[in-house]
């Protein structure tokens, strides 16, 4: 049974953006190549971290979100246990309800900017709703 | 269950707090918002007791479960400011 996951890790901020990219991208294809289906990558980007790891004090951040069955959760959790450059990973699994939550929450943040910036906020409710309908028909 | 009124207000504890999500089925917090979570921490990084924050048995565990995660990914500090 396919199931709705997120998975965000910590890359190594002193790479350059290239070589971040590039365990972006492999992580990507974990997922994929299993057989998982990607449906978004968030950069937070650079961010400084609550308490240093691996003497590190700033962190790259990246989320991944995609659908899979649960055993592939293994082989994505194994790639980034590999890659040096990842410091540090969580997958969270979320429920139907769950998800639904973090969607509206996302489109309120998205409306709250919107208001920020009285700019047209119908531009930006439009991409989220062909992923839920996805969520939906899946 | 009423504790305002007794007196003394001990040390930086903060007053209980009307629960943020009054009558709303909280049902997903991201642990990646720290600074929402923030607000249910003290100073030294503490989860505060449901008896300051105000929530509901349920939403407090929610909000349990987001800061530790947000702890391991180091979003909120194990250890907060005040003992570093």
């Amino acid at each position: 049974m396919k199931r709705f996951y997120e998975c965000t890790f910590i890359v190594n901020p002193g790479l350059d953006d290239a070589q971040i990219e590039s365990t972006v991208k492999m992580a990507q294809d974990t997922v994929v190549k299993n057989g998982g289906e990607m449906i978004n990558t968030e950069h937070m980007g650079r961010r400084r971290l609550a308490y240093p790891i691996a003497k590190k004090h700033n962190g790259y951040y990246v989320t991944l979100e995609f659908e899979a069955e649960g055993r592939i959760i293994e082989k994505v959790e194994r790639f980034l246990t590999l890659d040096e450059n990842v410091m540090r990973y969580i997958t969270v699994m979320l429920d139907k309800r769950e998800l639904a939550a973090k969607r509206s929450q996302a489109a309120l943040a998205i409306q709250e900017k919107d208001n920020e910036q009285a700019a047209a906020n119908n531009a930006e409710k439009k991409p989220a709703a062909p992923e839920a309908a996805a969520e939906k028909a899946e | 269950m009423n504790r305002r009124g007794t007196g003394r207000r001990r040390n930086n504890v903060a007053k209980r707090r009307p629960d943020p999500f009054r009558g709303k089925d909280v049902i997903y917090i991201d642990y990646k918002e720290s600074k929402f979570l923030e607000r249910f921490t003290n100073d030294q990084g503490k989860i505060l007791p449901r008896r300051l924050t105000g929530l509901s048995a349920k939403n407090q565990r929610t909000v349990v479960e987001a800061i530790k995660r947000a702890r391991f990914m180091a979003f909120l500090p194990f250890v907060g400011e005040g003992l570093k």
